[in-house]
């Protein structure tokens, strides 16, 4: 999968803001311009540890799930690991 | 004459959205935990598609005004306590018998950059623009207005992560 264009990443950048806002949490003296910077680089890790990821998996369904479903899985588990953190 | 004193004040509840005003919004939002519930104006820290934010107030220049100037208090919180700064403008647009209203004739604005280190979570902050006489579109008293608020979203300068929340404007006469 590719990397995100720059109206996605946009996107996630005032998604998160409106995500703490509602939370009214704390971030640290970071400032905006940098939370797109931590967007940007977060997405690029994903892009370069894909393979890695894909042959992580087991065989059979390495092969057999499409990149897609692939993807979906991994954020179904890091969706739960957040919820639990 | 009223040099210095509060002239009038513009509720969030008044303000006007223009269709594209991107992500500001009127919210209704208990921001402590006294059930005190304002209204307020919501300005993200990023606009999609990429442009400022903007609301609309209209108003008449009360008869005591005496061509002095207007210094706008705005009266705004934060989400996010942090030392990051929001840049927020203000422009006026006199509206007499000979305007199109339909097109906007805002004067130049004027900006104010304010940090969100004021004190602890939902601490008011104030910040100030003035504007001398002539950088209000001519204004005099009774006249009819409108004026623009924005959050400068695309400046380098904005850089609070946290929402700015307007809750009120005053407009006090220069001294």
């Amino acid at each position: 999968m590719a990397l995100l264009n720059n109206e996605d990443r946009r996107d996630i950048w005032r998604d998160f803001m409106r995500s703490i806002s509602k939370r009214r949490e704390p971030i640290g003296d970071i400032t905006k311009q940098q939370l797109r910077e931590l967007v940007d680089a977060a997405d690029q890790w994903v892009n370069d540890n894909a393979s890695s990821y894909n042959f992580a998996l087991p065989l059979p369904p390495r092969n057999a799930l499409s990149a897609k479903q692939k993807a979906e899985m991994l954020m179904f588990i890091v969706h739960r690991r957040f919820e639990r953190a | 004459m009223s040099a210095g004193q509060s002239l009038f004040y513009l509720y969030s509840q008044r303000a006007a959205f223009p269709q594209h005003s991107d992500s500001a919004y009127l919210s209704r939002r208990v921001i402590n935990l006294t059930a005190r519930q304002p209204n307020i104006i919501i300005f993200e820290g990023v606009s999609v598609p990429a442009s400022n934010q903007w609301v609309y107030f209209e108003g008449v220049i009360p008869q005591s005004y005496s061509n002095n100037g207007l210094d706008v208090y705005i009266y705004w919180t934060t989400t996010v306590v942090s030392a990051a700064n929001i840049i927020c403008g203000v422009a006026f647009e006199r509206i007499d018998s000979t305007l199109e209203i339909d097109t906007d004739s805002f004067a130049a604005a004027k900006t104010v950059t304010d940090s969100g280190s004021g004190g602890g979570s939902d601490t008011l902050l104030i910040a100030i623009i003035s504007f001398n006489h002539s950088e209000i579109d001519g204004l005099v008293a009774g006249d009819t207005f409108r004026m623009k608020f924005y959050r400068d979203t695309d400046d380098a300068g904005d850089t609070l992560i946290g929402e700015l929340e307007l809750h009120l404007i005053e407009i006090r006469e220069s001294t």
